[in-house]
């Protein structure tokens, strides 16, 4: 970042740079950040994985049964991945002191959320989006189906993402937080599990799947206009 | 005519008022239930489809209803509480959510009672029921948030904000799980549509909803009176009270 | 009017499962809250009164 307060005596800094900028800045060093530690990132993704291969093994590896619960359970796996790695968003800020120095800054605070929870979900969300297909094929799911269900997972994760950010940013300081943080975000979830689930079913029974598609959309532009102003108010209560 | 708002806004005549207030509103409150449920018992005739099962009707709606409404009670006094800085508000905020699990969890049980006979099984994802399940979890999810918070202050704040994200999100769920269920019809939803509905059976449900209305306000006044005593228990008025009660007799 | 007796109705028992769950609701929010109320009040008392040093007034 490259304006922090660098003495406590100085005044609230003035707002030199540019939003985009600071956008860019932000997004570059949680990128960083995020890299450096990509144990932790490929933890969800290596969950994403292990859960897809459960079903298969407890249920039936029948083509017939795997098809028809593929759309379902491989969101209900993106969905478990987004929630193991939520923490992520602001432990180590938390644990070094820049949540405090990003509070002090001049700049919107939920602008400056926003590039974090982008990079969270670069970092998270896109290894999910990627693997998706290929694991969609051992579900044997048709590629039209395939498209459908990578296309919805695009839109959604991030909204995941997102509404994760609130419950992550309410639960941050506190200890034993990834039980209560689940609980929080995921009936928040819902709706995008259901919609994202809801577009692949109508793709794989040959019906027009673009009604759910243009909700995860829409709810996806909801989110990144509203989520910021809460995250950041529940920055501040937890920074307290 | 807002310095009465913010009078009452102010914890001591808050409590003050809130014994006497709570009062006027249990008394005709369990009345009306008394007058609803005999109404909705004895007094309706049975209908024709499904005879006697239908009056869970008549604890089944004010339940769910009073569980919604609580709901967007708190988000509200959350809010009031998060933007204008009123203790009061966080203090309504925090006593409203068991009284609206616990209506929550009566509209489920009642919800499953009444789905056996009619669909012939306890429970179905079906979109009322499940939408209902999920206000649960928000309410066990907003309750849990706020006990995790040693700070109140931060726990107020922070279940503020939670409550209105889930206040947004509700309509959000019920929509979409109504269309998820509605592509997959499964048991007929038999559906009381409102013109069609007798005034015989009508009113003892318009009883129950206005009794169970006031009996929230009455139960809720009560709470907030305990909790306006907890979190102001340094100050002096509420030791004043503490110490003049301890005086008098406890009524 | 209530189709047959009690005995002979088949719905009977759901019908009492139903009010009964919710009268157990309504009567446990009353009672918590009255009840609450009064233990609150009564534990700030003994709160105030053992940092005060008076005699704690025994429940």
């Amino acid at each position: 970042m490259s304006v922090t307060p660098s003495s406590p005596a100085q005044q609230a800094p003035a707002a030199t740079l540019g939003l985009m900028t600071l956008f860019a800045a932000v997004l570059k060093r949680d990128l960083h950040v995020g890299m450096r530690r990509w144990t932790d990132a490929s933890n969800s993704a290596l969950f994403f994985i292990l859960v897809l291969a459960l079903f298969p093994l407890a249920l039936s590896p029948k083509a017939e049964v795997l098809r028809m619960i593929a759309p379902g359970v491989i969101w209900i796996a993106a969905l478990l991945a987004t929630l193991l790695s939520l923490h992520l968003l602001f432990r180590a800020d938390l644990e070094d002191g820049t949540l405090e120095q990003l509070l002090m800054l001049p700049y919107p605070l939920g602008w400056i959320l926003l590039a974090k929870t982008l990079a969270h979900w670069i970092i998270t969300g896109i290894p999910v989006v990627v693997m998706a297909p290929i694991l969609a094929v051992t579900y044997h799911l048709p590629a039209s189906a395939l498209t459908v269900l990578t296309f919805s997972l695009l839109l959604g994760t991030p909204t995941l993402s997102l509404l994760g950010s609130i419950g992550a940013a309410l639960t941050a300081g506190l200890r034993s937080a990834s039980v209560l943080l689940a609980f929080i975000v995921g009936p928040l979830m819902l709706p995008v599990l259901m919609l994202g689930a809801r577009a692949t079913d109508l793709a794989l029974a040959g019906e027009d799947p673009t009604g759910p598609l243009y909700l995860l959309g829409a709810l996806l532009m909801l989110a990144v206009s509203v989520v910021p102003f809460m995250a950041a108010a529940a920055i501040r209560v937890s920074a307290d | 005519m807002w310095t009465w708002f913010f009078r009452l806004a102010s914890p001591p005549h808050f409590y003050a008022l809130a014994g006497t207030l709570s009062n006027w509103l249990l008394v005709p409150a369990l009345i009306l239930v008394g007058v609803g449920v005999w109404g909705g018992l004895v007094l309706a005739p049975p209908d024709y489809q499904q005879g006697d099962a239908f009056r869970i009707i008549y604890v089944h709606v004010p339940s769910a209803y009073l569980s919604m409404m609580i709901y967007v009670t708190m988000a509200l006094a959350g809010a009031i509480g998060l933007i204008w800085r009123i203790k009061l508000a966080h203090a309504v905020a925090a006593s409203c959510a068991p009284i609206g699990a616990s209506f929550t969890f009566a509209a489920l049980v009642t919800g499953a009672v009444w789905g056996k006979p009619m669909w012939g099984t306890y429970w179905e994802w079906d979109p009322r029921l499940t939408s209902e399940l999920i206000l649960l979890f928000l309410y066990f999810g907003y309750m849990g948030l706020r006990g995790a918070f040693e700070n109140l202050n931060q726990a107020d704040r922070a279940s503020a904000i939670l409550a209105i994200a889930g206040v947004v999100n509700v309509p959000i769920i019920h929509f979409s799980v109504i269309w998820w269920a509605s592509l997959h019809q499964g048991p007929t939803l038999s559906k009381l549509e409102a013109p069609s509905i007798s005034w015989d059976m009508l009113w003892p449900l318009l009883t129950m909803i206005l009794a169970f209305t006031l009996f929230f306000l009455g139960v809720l006044a009560m709470r907030v009176r305990g909790e306006v005593l907890e979190r102001e228990v340094q100050s002096r008025w509420a030791q004043d009270v503490l110490r003049g009660a301890t005086a008098a007799s406890i009524r | 009017m209530m189709g047959g007796l009690p005995g002979e109705n088949p719905y009977v028992g759901y019908l009492l499962v139903a009010y009964g769950v919710t009268g157990l609701v309504v009567i446990g929010n009353i009672v918590y809250a009255r009840f609450g109320f009064r233990a609150t009040r009564r534990r700030l008392q003994q709160q105030l009164d053992r940092r005060a040093g008076r005699p704690v007034a025994r429940s």
